[in-house]
């Protein structure tokens, strides 16, 4: 008892790869200023999306192709294995600019 | 024996200036009491200046004659009324006779070899000269240094200190002198006299003068002792200065041998400091090893847990690089590591951490950092060396796993959670970068 009140156990969370590959469609979009701040917060809004947290498939693969959208950026993700295509989490899009707040969107592979 | 010898040669060494003096003074001291004589007699058998006088030349009537024998005068007399003090006596001639005399003052001791036939005291005068009474060819204005005694045969020779000789209280009187000026001083003698004394009977009567010696020493004691005296306190001046020389020079010495030791500390600490940092670093890349990721990777695991700043672990693994080593050699394989390891630097910040992980596997342990902005970070790093030719044999790629430390996470979860996104990142097809994000059970 002694011992267990001593350490803290570790917790127990478990955890999957999500691999992104960025590709721009155009020189214009790679050179956006907010491209970067873009990629994090995509980033970001992807490893807390649902639909990625509960995906079955223990790896994702997103092919991200991003192109200017008037003065945004608008990014489209696919999953590179096309067996999950009638997944939810298969495609998403997302539109980002400088001040906007970034949503990605899920199309449910459609 | 020779340790003992040397402190005593030391020792004197130190104070040969005090022994050396100290032996002087022994023997001045000792020369003092056994010699320095300074004697002057003065032998009236055959010395000329002496005239004998009574006191007709003031009016009296009394009779004096004055015969020279061999080793001594006599003075045959005859003293009769007609003066209120009669007498009789000698009177001895030194110098000038006059103003120009001689100095008795530093003698100790006079002896005086007379002898009387006849009853009554003798009166010995020393006549100074002194330039503040002294009247030009007045004879009496001589100052009367006066003692008045009985030759007596058992104290034959008389002798006397000039201490006991006392001015003539008439010659004040009449000369009309402040009793303060008128010490007895022998520094200045033209004249002695020898006369009969105040209770001399009237009648006649011989004086039988052989002389009078004059004995002092060569160096009056006070002067002695004041030479010894100024000696001690010169050379003890000089053993001060000596020793303020020494002790500046030993302190200037310290100061030197302190300075020389601070250097040295101060080398050893580079030194040590060389070595602590060489058993943390990788000796080819210069980078960190894993012992030098420890104590890093502890400081990040504080921060998250007393802050909650993120902490992000990147991993990235050389694509085919065994393969590299084959065919080019380790040399080649090694340029690889070197050149990988300066482009990462230029690319992360200072407050990321580079690990040579060990082999082709390195590390980026990145503090305040979420996992999104890690693998931001890793993609850059990821398209750079994709676009940079770290060697010109072939191009080389990397893969790189990501892993966002938990609090009080063991951190053998974290790297194997990162191995994990890495290997994914190799099972993918390489050149790629993958982040271990949660996952709903």
């Amino acid at each position: 008892m002694l011992c267990s009140c001593a350490s803290k156990p570790d917790p127990e969370v478990e955890f999957r790869p999500l691999q992104l590959s960025w590709n721009a469609l155009s020189p214009e979009a790679e050179a956006h200023p907010s491209k970067d701040a873009c990629v994090i917060k995509i980033t970001a809004q992807l490893m807390r999306e649902s639909v990625v947290l509960q995906s079955k498939k223990e790896n994702l693969d997103y092919r991200v192709s991003y192109g200017i959208s008037g003065e945004n950026l608008e990014f489209k993700g696919v999953l590179a294995d096309d067996s999950l295509a009638g997944a939810p989490e298969y495609g998403w899009t997302s539109t980002c600019g400088s001040d906007e707040k970034v949503v990605v969107k899920f199309h449910n592979g459609l | 024996m020779s340790r003992l010898m040397e402190k005593i040669y030391a020792l004197f060494r130190m104070n040969i200036l005090i022994f050396g003096l100290l032996a002087a003074t022994v023997i001045a001291l000792f020369a003092y009491q056994n010699g320095l004589d300074d004697i002057e007699f003065l032998n009236l058998a055959d010395y000329p200046y002496v005239i004998a006088q009574s006191d007709s030349i003031d009016g009296g009537e009394s009779a004096i004659a004055l015969a020279r024998t061999d080793s001594s005068i006599i003075v045959d007399y005859e003293l009769r009324e007609g003066y209120a003090y009669p007498y009789a006596g000698v009177k001895i001639f030194l110098g000038d006779g006059k103003i120009r005399g001689k100095d008795l003052s530093h003698y100790d001791s006079i002896f005086v070899w007379i002898k009387p036939r006849g009853e009554g005291t003798v009166r010995l005068y020393m006549r100074a000269y002194d330039s503040t009474f002294y009247r030009e060819n007045d004879e009496t204005s001589l100052k009367f240094n006066e003692i008045e005694f009985f030759p007596l045969e058992e104290t034959y020779p008389a002798v006397f200190v000039p201490q006991e000789f006392r001015v003539a209280s008439w010659w004040v009187a009449q000369n009309e002198i402040n009793v303060h000026n008128a010490r007895v001083d022998l520094s200045n003698i033209p004249l002695i006299e020898i006369q009969t004394g105040t209770n001399a009977p009237l009648g006649y009567g011989t004086l039988e003068i052989k002389g009078l010696c004059f004995k002092g020493k060569k160096i009056a004691k006070v002067d002695l002792v004041t030479i010894l005296v100024a000696l001690w306190f010169v050379t003890f001046l000089i053993i001060l200065v000596i020793r303020f020389f020494d002790y500046s020079r030993e302190r200037a010495a310290a100061r030197k041998k302190q300075e020389e030791l601070e250097k040295n500390l101060e080398a050893l600490q580079i030194e040590k400091s060389e070595y602590e940092k060489s058993s943390k670093e990788d000796p080819l890349t210069g980078c960190l090893n894993r012992a030098g990721f420890s104590s890093i990777l502890l400081r990040e695991q504080e921060n998250l847990s007393k802050n909650g700043s993120p902490v992000s672990f990147v991993i990235l693994d050389i694509d085919h690089f065994k393969e590299v080593n084959d065919t080019y050699g380790h040399n080649v394989g090694d340029e690889v590591l070197v050149n990988l390891t300066k482009l990462i630097q230029g690319k992360i910040r200072n407050t990321d951490a580079l690990v040579r992980w060990g082999g082709e596997e390195f590390v980026v342990l990145c503090g305040d950092t979420p996992i999104q902005n890690a693998q931001f970070l890793a993609e850059k790093l990821r398209v750079a060396i994709e676009g940079t030719a770290l060697i010109k044999q072939q191009q080389v790629t990397c893969s790189f796993g990501i892993a966002e430390m938990i609090p009080n996470e063991d951190p053998k979860k974290l790297f194997e959670r990162a191995d994990k996104a890495l290997y994914a990142a190799k099972q993918g097809g390489r050149n790629r970068v993958v982040s271990a994000t949660f996952k709903h059970r």
